[in-house]
């Protein structure tokens, strides 16, 4: 039992982003209308880089199920969202690697 | 690598957006409704703890004073509702016997009853038929209203063209609605007129037909009401005076009514 909750604990804490994104979905498509899951989601995507995308087609099309509308529209926009924030964070901090780091910067 | 990046976000858009065009199609719906039944209930449970928990526990001190406030006063607006259906009933109901007992109807009149078992854009349908002596042009009332006349009749049921359809015409004649004008309403006589639809027409430009007068059937049994006037204006051709009515009978309500024999 111990071993198992020790395993759950492991679990959240490398998966705290996935796991709160899941639940900000679900509050949602039950609770209200306010976009949690698209602001975790681009912070997910800040951090998870293009190993987002297959999550945000999943999450997309659950939040579809959840809200009972047209199958494919929260799919698509989680995975423009998660794509926009890909390109500017590479955009912008792409170009901030490339800089020539001198001795007294 | 970022090639890589763009060949898989567009594969899965590609998907999401196949996926979003075979919605249009009837291929999902099983699973949306498989989806929605385990989902609803939830949505239910969490909608109410919502309502009752969140919304009386969480909030601030000011915000729940404004929500139980909101509360009470919905509860109070509805038993005012409530209470003013009951008074509008009763004033209806105090009218028609008010007019019954005012205008009765002649001693001689006999009468056979009939439910409405129907409606039917101009017409009703009652219960009665030609072997219960059901004739055509028959008159129809309630109390001293009148209903309409019996139109077609078939062996167990009859149609009932209504006072207010464009179909139905007859003359009658308008006086004051005055307690002491309706026993005598020929000395009370604002004016005679032909109904057509809920029009009274050819009133003479010189009689003083006015709004809230009173319409009685002229040709047929006295005492029989068809409405009251709501408005007067000139007619079309500038001849004629035309007043607009209400019928006295809430068509919707019949349940019951008397077919003059």
């Amino acid at each position: 039992m111990k071993n198992f909750l020790s395993k759950i604990i492991l679990f959240l804490r490398r998966n705290i982003l996935g796991v709160l994104l899941t639940l900000s979905v679900l509050i949602q498509g039950v609770l209200t209308a306010f976009p949690f899951s698209l602001i975790l989601l681009v912070v997910s995507s800040y951090f998870w880089e293009e190993r987002i995308f297959p999550y945000a087609l999943g999450w997309g099309l659950f939040l579809d199920f959840l809200l009972g509308g047209h199958l494919g529209i929260q799919a698509m926009v989680f995975l423009g969202v998660s794509f926009l924030t890909l390109a500017v964070k590479r955009k912008i901090l792409g170009k901030e690697k490339e800089k020539l780091k001198l001795p007294y910067d | 690598m970022i090639k890589n990046f763009h060949k898989k976000f567009l594969v899965l858009f590609g998907i999401a957006f196949f996926i979003f065009l075979l919605d249009f199609g009837p291929f999902f719906t099983g699973l949306k409704y498989l989806f929605q039944s385990l989902s609803n209930p939830i949505r239910g449970r969490v909608y109410q703890i919502n309502q009752s928990f969140l919304s009386q526990t969480f909030r601030s001190k000011a915000a729940k004073g404004y929500f139980l406030e909101n509360q009470k006063l919905r509860a109070e607006l509805s038993r005012c509702q409530g209470k003013a259906i009951s008074s509008q009933q009763i004033f209806d109901e105090n009218k028609r016997l008010r007019h019954l007992l005012a205008m009765p109807l002649p001693p001689d009149l006999s009468f056979s009853d009939a439910k409405v078992i129907g409606s039917q854009g101009d017409y009703l349908i009652i219960n009665r038929g030609a072997r219960d002596g059901v004739e055509e042009k028959q008159l129809v009332l309630v109390g001293n209203y009148l209903v309409g006349r019996v139109e077609r009749v078939s062996e167990k049921q009859a149609k009932i063209l209504r006072v207010d359809s464009i179909k139905f015409s007859t003359p009658v004649l308008i006086f004051r609605d005055d307690p002491s004008c309706f026993s005598q309403n020929q000395l009370c006589q604002q004016g005679k007129g032909v109904t057509h639809g809920t029009k009274v027409e050819q009133i003479l430009r010189e009689e003083s037909v006015v709004e809230g007068n009173l319409i009685a059937l002229l040709d047929g049994p006295g005492g029989i009401l068809v409405g009251q006037v709501v408005k007067v204006s000139e007619s079309s051709d500038k001849v004629f005076l035309e007043a607009k009515f209400e019928p006295l009978v809430n068509f919707s309500k019949l349940t019951e009514v008397f077919l003059v024999r």
